[in-house]
């Protein structure tokens, strides 16, 4: 998919979330939905497939996230959904808290980590990255056990890896 | 901020539950025969279905090639 495209569908979620007067926690809620669609397959591929009716599609997207989110943000993803667009969430959502975040003068912070981070954690990581990048970051918290422990951060294209997991990589490759 | 909580379960059960019953509508039909196809010449014309009621002809963009 073009990446005008991309970014018209960002803009355009953004404008409805404004309009609705809680941008930032739709943009959070999209994020966080195409997070649970990059870790199942079977609903990504089941979201894309164009042989299904829109009807269908949509009324999935709507059973899973009825009552855990905006109702703005039911209706925009299943608006993407039935646009066709269910293999782009992904990139959507990317481009989405992207621009959110710009909007703000801020960037977004991916963090890769085992369990959750506390506030506490979470305002200290945001202030050592700033001090290591020179930027306002919003952090965006994926748990993901693959990492083992540590932190992996990725700020646009810039990757801080702390994770355990590269270092058991590293210590392999030494001995 | 509330947390996302959808798992596996969830979504199985979702699909499970919309998907029931449903067939996909797809039916295949032979319309012709391939006679003849070009050899990547961006002017190559291929002509793919003999049976079509107009020839249909492809001339491919020499852009595409290159």
């Amino acid at each position: 998919m073009s990446d005008e495209k991309i970014q018209g569908y960002a803009q355009a979620i953004l404008a409805v979330a404004s309009a609705e007067s809680n941008g930032a926690q739709v943009e959070d809620e999209i994020y966080r939905f195409s997070q649970v669609l990059q870790s199942s397959e079977e609903l990504k591929s089941t979201l894309s497939d164009a042989s299904i009716p829109s009807a269908r599609r949509q009324q999935i997207v709507e059973d899973l996230l009825d009552g855990q989110v905006t109702q703005t943000t039911v209706a925009l993803v299943s608006m993407v959904v039935a646009a066709g667009m269910g293999s782009d969430i992904k990139a959507i959502a990317d481009k989405v808290v992207g621009l959110g975040a710009e909007s703000r003068d801020k960037a977004v912070a991916e963090v890769y980590s085992v369990v959750d981070l506390s506030s506490d954690q979470q305002q200290r990581l945001a202030a050592a990255l700033k001090s290591a990048t020179g930027k306002d970051v919003e952090m965006k918290i994926i748990i993901d056990e693959s990492v083992m422990g540590g932190l992996l951060v990725q700020i646009e294209d810039e990757v801080i890896d702390g994770t355990v997991r590269t270092r058991l990589k590293q210590l392999r490759e030494a001995f | 901020m509330a947390e996302l909580t959808i798992n596996t379960q969830d979504i199985a059960s979702a699909i499970r539950k919309n998907l029931d019953g449903f067939e996909p509508s797809l039916a295949s039909g032979q319309v012709g025969r391939v006679v003849e196809v070009g050899d990547g010449s961006p002017e190559s014309q291929v002509y793919l279905m003999q049976r079509l009621t107009r020839c249909c002809s492809l001339k491919v963009a020499s852009s595409v090639w290159h």
